[in-house]
């Protein structure tokens, strides 16, 4: 399909992605709607003990878990029994993305005329299939070593989401898995955006999954001095607060509908916004520690507006990374007041409420950050009481704050020193 | 490991682990069922009842065997079969998985 270039203010141009499904599978709800109602009142954060296994004795015993049916209802019983708890995440929201844009999930379809080669898929996880991973050492033989059985191959595997996609949407272009850690799943949105631009593709659907809510994973991230060890489970997750004490593990999955600009309006769709601009760097700093100065942060952001071709001003709000652990706050906070001013900009941390969701992180807030614009307010940070005052930001407190029409900046930072960060804009400045 | 002797211990391994494995209604699971076109197995079906009966019997089937099996009845048939050789077998397939682990690994270098 021709599709018009779109020209930004830096002078270059390129096709324009926009999106025009969504779908979600988190802590805070598994609908749009009951998760920024959710998110709005910041009153409610969605960790508590955890219900899928007995945790004493891992030194952690919260997290923020998917509760209901793992995967969609439209799968057989057969495949929702071999699938890792990942995959069926994943499929639930691109599922719920695909129907949302307008596509049907009960049988051969397409979304407009894209032919089938050229609808595309990219996943973003941290650690694929967690869950079938562990089971295979349930029952280690005398060597301790593990008995995996056929399915723990092609569970385990970290595309084993975006494989599931092209299985049962009609996916015959590109199919890609992004591993980045926690930044997988901006990334995952963003190099689909480059897949639109370049014209490999008129439909990408897009997004990251995560299932680590598992025994050895939770004890793993408690070993590693990340998690929240605070005993009040609902108030542990607390972005740029003084008290906070590290991020509360969670579970989750979203997923976008990217299409071109022209085949979205061939078609009639009405997007939620576009993604404008995307950038992506590297610290190159440490293995697991936030680079001290930023610069990698920093250098995202400043590439993402520059692909948006729009100044650190025009952004009506940013969607903090903010895990709530004492180090990755601060820098984050110092990169935003480096790129925007200090205290400039409304942020906001939706991890106070949804906890941590890891390779789902970037792609459940990039949605948020989709809804924050059409609603035209920022939701507040839960448990963000006494802000930091090493974080130099506006954070948005208490109530949602209203905002004007306009783009937004969300940032997304993963353990191996990934860093991303998407422009979305409003689809009349864009289309 | 649970040790069969009676020849209908067999058929309810059998059931139960094709029941379990292609999740279907145990009702589906009848003698003359078609396992493929039937109950929708596939390769990946083919290798889960191996490794159960493996887990249930002690028994290890050989893969174009298993393949070649249409049926329920035909699979309880072939289970029965590997059975009646079970000492051969049970020495074929420990030495078997023995060193196919490195074989195999290396295989798909």
């Amino acid at each position: 399909m021709r599709t018009p270039t779109i020209r930004n203010t830096s002078g270059r141009s390129h096709r324009q992605a926009v999106v025009t499904g969504i779908g979600l599978a988190t802590p805070a709800g598994c609908t749009p709607d009951e998760v920024w109602t959710r998110l709005c009142a910041a009153a409610g954060p969605a960790a508590a003990r955890l219900r899928a296994f007995e945790p004493d004795g891992l030194g952690t015993w919260f997290g923020a878990e998917v509760h209901g049916p793992a995967g969609p209802t439209e799968l057989g019983a057969k495949e929702t029994r071999r699938a890792d708890r990942s995959t069926l995440l994943a499929l639930s929201a691109a599922f719920e993305a695909w129907t949302d844009a307008g596509g049907r999930t009960d049988g051969p379809n397409t979304l407009g005329a894209a032919p089938p080669e050229r609808i595309g898929v990219v996943t973003g996880t941290g650690y694929g299939g967690a869950a079938t991973y562990e089971a295979a050492f349930a029952n280690p033989d005398e060597r301790g070593w593990g008995r995996p059985g056929p399915m723990h191959v092609p569970g385990a595997m970290a595309n084993a989401a975006s494989a599931a996609v092209t299985l049962h949407l009609p996916v015959r272009g590109p199919s890609l898995c992004l591993v980045t850690a926690c930044a997988s799943g901006a990334q995952a949105i963003g190099e689909a955006t480059r897949l639109i631009r370049e014209g490999a593709c008129d439909v990408v659907i897009a997004g990251g999954a995560e299932a680590t809510v598992t025994p050895t994973t939770v004890r793993a991230f408690n070993r590693l001095d990340a998690l929240s060890t605070r005993g009040d489970p609902e108030r542990a997750s607390r972005p740029f607060d003084t008290d906070r004490d590290g991020f509360v593990l969670g579970e989750g999955a979203g997923f976008v509908v990217l299409e071109s600009s022209a085949h979205a309006r061939s078609r009639g769709a009405v997007p939620y916004g576009a993604v404008s601009g995307y950038g992506r760097t590297s610290d190159g700093y440490h293995l697991t520690a936030p680079a001290p100065d930023g610069a990698g942060a920093q250098a995202a952001m400043r590439l993402a507006l520059d692909d948006a071709g729009r100044p650190p001003a025009d952004m009506t709000h940013v969607n903090a990374h903010a895990t709530s652990t004492p180090r990755g706050d601060i820098v984050e906070a110092r990169a935003l007041a480096t790129v925007f001013g200090p205290e400039t900009v409304p942020v906001t941390a939706p991890k106070g409420v949804t906890g941590h969701l890891l390779g789902a992180a970037g792609a459940v807030e990039a949605i948020i950050t989709l809804l924050a614009m059409r609603h035209r307010q920022v939701p507040p940070i839960a448990n963000l009481t006494n802000p930091d005052p090493q974080c130099p930001i506006d954070a948005v407190m208490e109530t949602p704050r209203d905002i004007p029409d306009g783009p937004a900046l969300c940032a997304s930072f993963g353990f191996g020193g990934h860093n991303a960060a998407l422009v979305l804009s409003p689809t009349e400045e864009t289309v | 490991m649970s040790q069969p002797t009676e020849t209908t211990n067999v058929a309810e391994v059998v059931h139960a682990a094709l029941t379990s494995v292609l999740a279907v209604s145990g009702a589906d699971v009848t003698p003359e069922a078609d396992l493929r076109t039937d109950l929708g197995a596939d390769s990946l079906d083919f290798a889960e009842f191996n490794m159960a009966l493996e887990e249930k019997l002690g028994v290890q089937l050989h893969d174009d065997e298993l393949h070649g099996v249409t049926t329920v009845t035909d699979a309880v048939e072939l289970v029965r079969r590997e059975l009646a050789r079970r000492p051969q077998n049970r020495t074929t397939a420990e030495s078997a998985t023995t060193s196919a682990g490195h074989g195999a690994s290396a295989g798909n270098q």
